[in-house]
């Protein structure tokens, strides 16, 4: 009850305030009269009489200070106060106040950059299912220390070597996609067959790779984005099995990546990791493909 | 003769025993308080008015502009339902401090 009078008379303070002034006014002229009046009575004459009300009323302001600042609004009005008296201090102090600006503007960047690197590597978790099972492999030797990439035939024998793990990879793969529509360089990943199952997405239409398309000399395919399905082929379900030229090679589109799909930043179009022929390939020292990522 | 000093909190409790009565302005209270302390006591406007602003404020009087006896016109208070139960608090609060003061005075 207290609490919604004390509500009530702080709307009442901001709506009414000059209502407030005037009620006080006239509540104050009238104890005035009435003291005047009183002392009439005892004899004294009219100006006298006033004069003496007016002493006893005494300093009229400060009462009017003291009732104000008993008003439960009246905090509004100090903090409004505080508030121009702080904006005029940094006016006068321009060089201060933008370096106090500076300073704060800093401080806040840095701490919203820390923030939202810590929240997206550490705190949210990985948009697969069962995110807890999955890691990505990397490979180290004495010399040089940790690598974070990882080279074709050390997959190959990790592959060979693990019993429990269901290993994918990619490797960035960027390239000019040349037809249906105008050439447009996009990114790209060449990812293994088992890349999809491994993270646990399915693919919105159509097929994965499968491991007969994840060797050199299968005919080439290609996953494409929602984004890429959309402007290239209006998102009409007979994208599948069309054809698009990809880096100056024809792919048959197979399956259209779940809206939103990214493997560290946008992905446009996957082409299957095994079909690249390039001598790297067989390089255990070409650390190219980005991430073996692994599921337990 | 020296006015006395009314005593700190007991300002709020004599406004609202005053106003139990009946309806009265501002000027009616600091009268009608002076009377009854046979005068001892002297309400200061500057203490009276933020009182009776705050408890007007709290719920606990209710005032309303009318004209008095000489067609003047001032704000009455009277006591709200939530006001008359604040004062049977402190009333019975205040007996049991004065009692317990004089107690402890004369078996001194």
């Amino acid at each position: 009850m207290t609490l919604l009078h004390r509500l009530a008379s702080i709307l009442d303070w901001l709506f009414h305030r000059n209502r407030a002034e005037q009620d006080l006014n006239d509540e104050l002229e009238a104890f005035v009269h009435m003291a005047a009046a009183d002392r009439v009575r005892d004899d004294a004459s009219a100006t006298e009489a006033r004069r003496s009300a007016v002493l006893h009323l005494g300093d009229v302001e400060q009462t009017k200070e003291r009732v104000r600042s008993g008003c439960y609004g009246a905090w509004l009005d100090e903090v409004g106060q505080d508030v121009h008296y702080g904006l005029r201090t940094l006016r006068r102090a321009p060089a201060f106040a933008g370096a106090a600006l500076l300073v704060l503007a800093i401080s806040i960047g840095a701490t919203t950059v820390m923030f939202t690197v810590i929240n997206s590597v550490l705190l949210r978790p990985l948009a697969y299912p069962e995110p807890e099972r999955l890691f990505t492999l990397h490979g180290a030797t004495e010399k040089l220390g940790e690598f974070w990439g990882f080279s074709n035939p050390d997959l190959a024998d990790v592959r060979h070597e693990s019993r429990s793990l269901a290993i994918g990879a990619w490797a960035y793969g960027g390239g000019t996609i040349s037809a249906p529509g105008a050439p447009e360089y996009v990114d790209g990943r060449q990812i293994s067959a088992e890349l999809f199952s491994v993270l646990g997405i399915p693919v919105l239409h159509g097929r994965t790779f499968q491991p007969d398309d994840d060797r050199p000399g299968a005919p080439a395919v290609a996953i494409i984005s929602y984004g890429v399905w959309q402007r290239r082929y209006g998102g009409a379900l007979a994208a599948i099995g069309q054809p698009l030229v990809f880096d100056g090679r024809p792919y048959t589109v197979v399956g259209i990546a779940p809206e939103g799909f990214e493997l560290t930043g946008d992905v446009d179009i996957c082409t299957p990791l095994g079909q690249n022929t390039a001598t790297r390939m067989q390089n255990r020292e070409a650390r190219f493909i980005h991430s073996a990522t692994c599921r337990f | 003769v020296e006015k006395l000093d009314i005593p700190q909190g007991t300002l709020d409790l004599m406004i609202l025993t005053i106003l139990a009565r009946e309806p009265m302005h501002g000027y009616g209270v600091s009268q009608r308080l002076a009377t009854l302390s046979h005068d001892q006591f002297q309400v200061n406007p500057g203490s009276l008015f933020p009182s009776l602003y705050r408890l007007e404020q709290d719920g606990k009087l209710k005032g309303e502009w009318r004209s008095t006896e000489n067609n003047r016109r001032a704000k009455y208070y009277r006591l709200t339902a939530s006001g008359r139960r604040q004062l049977e608090q402190h009333q019975e609060r205040w007996k049991r401090v004065s009692f317990a003061i004089s107690s402890v005075l004369e078996g001194a």
